[in-house]
C-alpha cells in the first residue's frame, strides 16, 4: 500500500504543472503520451508488486552485459 | 518565461552548465571505484580517460561547426537520414533514461548510506526527480543562472575539504608506482572513461542552445572546462588515497569520507554533513541537465510543438526505473562499472564518430564539386 501511494504521490506532483499543457494539446500529442503510459504501467507494476520482470537495465545486461563480463574478466586477470 | 523552443544561453551559463554536467556527480562517485581497481594509480586511470575524452569533444564540437543553426537530432538526421537516425535517436533516449535512473539512484543511495540512513530511499529519488523536473520545466536559462550558485557551493565545498585535509596527507601511500601491473590502470580508465569523460557526448545537444553571438569561443572553453573537470578529479582521487591509505578504495563516497576526519580544535567539527550537502548538490545538477536533455532530444523525436508535455511522464519513468533498476547493491556497481562504459561507447559514441565521418566525406564532396 505504502508504495502505491508513494507513486501516485509522486505521478501527481510530476502531473501538475502540466494540466493545462494537456488540455491545450492537440490529439497526436495526446496519443503520444498515451504511448508513454504503457512504460510507467508496466514499471509501477513492478515497483508495487516487488516483482522480479526485466527492466530496461536487463535489456542492457543481456546484450552489451555479456561482452562487458568477458573485458572485466580481462581486467581482472593479473 | 519564453515560449518553447525560443530559450538559448551564453557562453558563460554554457560553461557552468558544462562543468556542473562533468563534475556533478563524479566528484563524490569516481574517486572510490577506481581506487578500488587502481589503487594508488588511480590518478594515472583518470588523466587517461581524460585524454581520450577530449577527441570524443572534437568530434562533438565538429558536428556542432558543421550544423550550427541545427538541434542534435537534425545533426543524425543529415548525416544517417530520417530512418536510420531515429533508431539511433531511440537507442540515445534510452540510453540517457538509464544514465537519469542511475543519478537518481545515486542521490538515494548517498543519503541512506550516509546521513538518513534510516529513511527509505523512495523519499530521496521522489524528491529529487520531482524538483530536477521543476527545474527543466523553469527552462535552460534559469538552469544556467541558478547552477551558478550550486556549482560554487559545491566547488567551495571540495576547496575546503581538500585544504583542511592536507594535515592529514601521507603522500608515501601513492607509492608503490604499477604494483599490480597495468591492467588494474586500464579497468581504472576503462570506469573512469565511460564515467564522467564518454558521457560529454551526451552533453551535445545543449550547444544549439548559445546563442549565436557566443559560438565562438564555446569550443575553446570547452576543452579548458573539460582540462578542470579532469584537474578537480585528479585532486580529490589523490587526496583521498592520500589520507585514507589503503581504505581509499573500501570507502564508499570518498570525499565524504575525508570529511568526516577533518577536526578542527573542540569548534570544528561535524563538517560533512554541511559538506555533503554541497556535493550531492553536484548530482542534483547532473540529473536536472540529463532530464533537459532527455526531454528536449524526446520532443525532437516526437516533432512536439509544445516540447514540454512529456516533461513529467520522462520523470515519472525515470523514477520507476530507479527504483525497480536494480535488487542488489552489486547489480548496480556492475551496471555502472562494466556495462555503462560499453553501453555508452556502442550507442553514444560510435554512432556520433560514424556522423562525424560521414559529414566530413560529404563537405570534402561538396568542396570538390565547386571546385
Amino acid at each position: 500500500m505504502e508504495r502505491v501511494i508513494v507513486m501516485l504521490l509522486t505521478g501527481a506532483v510530476l502531473f501538475a504543472v502540466n494540466v493545462r499543457r494537456m488540455r491545450h494539446s492537440n490529439p497526436r500529442e495526446r496519443w503520444i503520451l498515451a504511448v508513454f503510459g504503457v512504460p510507467t504501467l508496466y514499471l509501477g507494476l513492478v515497483y508495487i508488486t516487488e516483482s522480479d520482470w526485466p527492466v530496461l537495465h536487463d535489456l542492457a545486461n543481456e546484450s552489451i552485459g555479456r561482452i562487458a563480463l568477458l573485458l572485466v574478466k580481462w581486467f581482472e586477470q593479473h | 518565461m519564453k515560449a518553447p523552443g525560443t530559450q538559448s544561453i551564453s557562453a558563460g551559463q554554457l560553461a557552468i552548465l558544462y562543468v556542473s554536467f562533468m563534475v556533478g556527480s563524479a566528484i563524490i562517485n569516481v574517486p572510490n571505484p577506481i581506487i578500488h581497481l587502481a589503487g594508488n594509480m588511480a590518478w594515472l586511470s583518470i588523466t587517461v580517460s581524460a585524454l581520450l575524452g577530449m577527441p570524443l569533444l572534437s568530434l562533438v564540437l565538429y558536428l556542432f561547426r558543421c550544423n550550427p543553426d541545427d538541434k542534435y537530432a537534425a545533426w543524425l538526421n543529415r548525416a544517417y537520414g530520417r530512418w536510420i537516425a531515429g533508431v539511433l535517436i531511440a537507442l540515445q533516449i534510452l540510453l540517457m533514461t538509464i544514465l537519469l535512473s542511475n543519478i537518481v539512484l545515486d542521490i538515494g543511495r548517498f543519503f541512506t548510506n550516509t546521513m538518513m540512513v534510516e529513511t527509505p530511499i523512495y523519499i530521496f529519488n521522489a524528491i529529487t526527480i520531482i524538483v530536477a523536473m521543476y527545474t527543466v520545466h523553469a527552462g535552460i536559462e534559469v538552469m544556467g543562472r541558478t547552477f551558478f550558485l550550486l556549482l560554487g557551493s559545491m566547488l567551495l565545498a571540495v576547496v575546503v575539504i581538500v585544504f583542511l585535509a592536507v594535515p592529514f596527507t601521507r603522500v608515501e601511500t601513492l607509492l608503490p608506482f604499477f604494483p599490480e601491473g597495468m591492467k588494474p590502470v586500464l579497468y581504472g580508465a576503462y570506469v573512469s572513461f565511460g564515467f564522467p569523460f564518454a558521457e560529454l557526448i551526451l552533453f551535445a545537444p545543449i550547444l544549439p542552445f548559445v546563442r549565436k553571438e557566443n559560438h565562438q569561443p564555446v569550443g575553446k572553453w570547452m576543452y579548458v572546462l573539460t582540462a578542470l573537470a579532469w584537474f578537480l578529479q585528479l585532486v580529490v582521487t589523490v587526496i583521498s588515497i592520500t589520507t585514507l591509505g589503503p581504505l581509499a578504495g573500501e570507502r564508499k563516497f570518498s570525499l565524504y569520507a575525508v570529511a568526516r576526519l577533518i577536526e578542527i580544535g573542540e569548534f570544528l567539527r561535524g563538517l560533512e554533513a554541511v559538506v555533503g550537502i554541497a556535493l550531492i548538490s553536484g548530482s542534483f545538477m547532473k540529473a536536472a541537465i540529463v532530464l533537459f536533455v532527455l526531454n528536449d532530444v524526446t520532443a525532437h523525436f516526437f516533432k512536439l510543438d509544445d516540447d514540454k508535455l512529456l516533461l513529467p511522464a520522462i520523470a515519472l519513468v525515470a523514477y520507476l526505473l530507479s527504483m525497480t533498476m536494480y535488487h542488489e547493491e552489486a547489480e548496480f556497481v556492475f551496471s555502472v562499472q562494466a556495462v555503462w562504459p560499453l553501453l555508452i561507447l556502442a550507442v553514444g559514441i560510435v554512432p556520433l564518430m560514424l556522423a562525424a565521418l560521414i559529414m566530413m566525406v560529404k563537405r570534402q564532396a561538396g568542396e570538390g564539386q565547386r571546385k
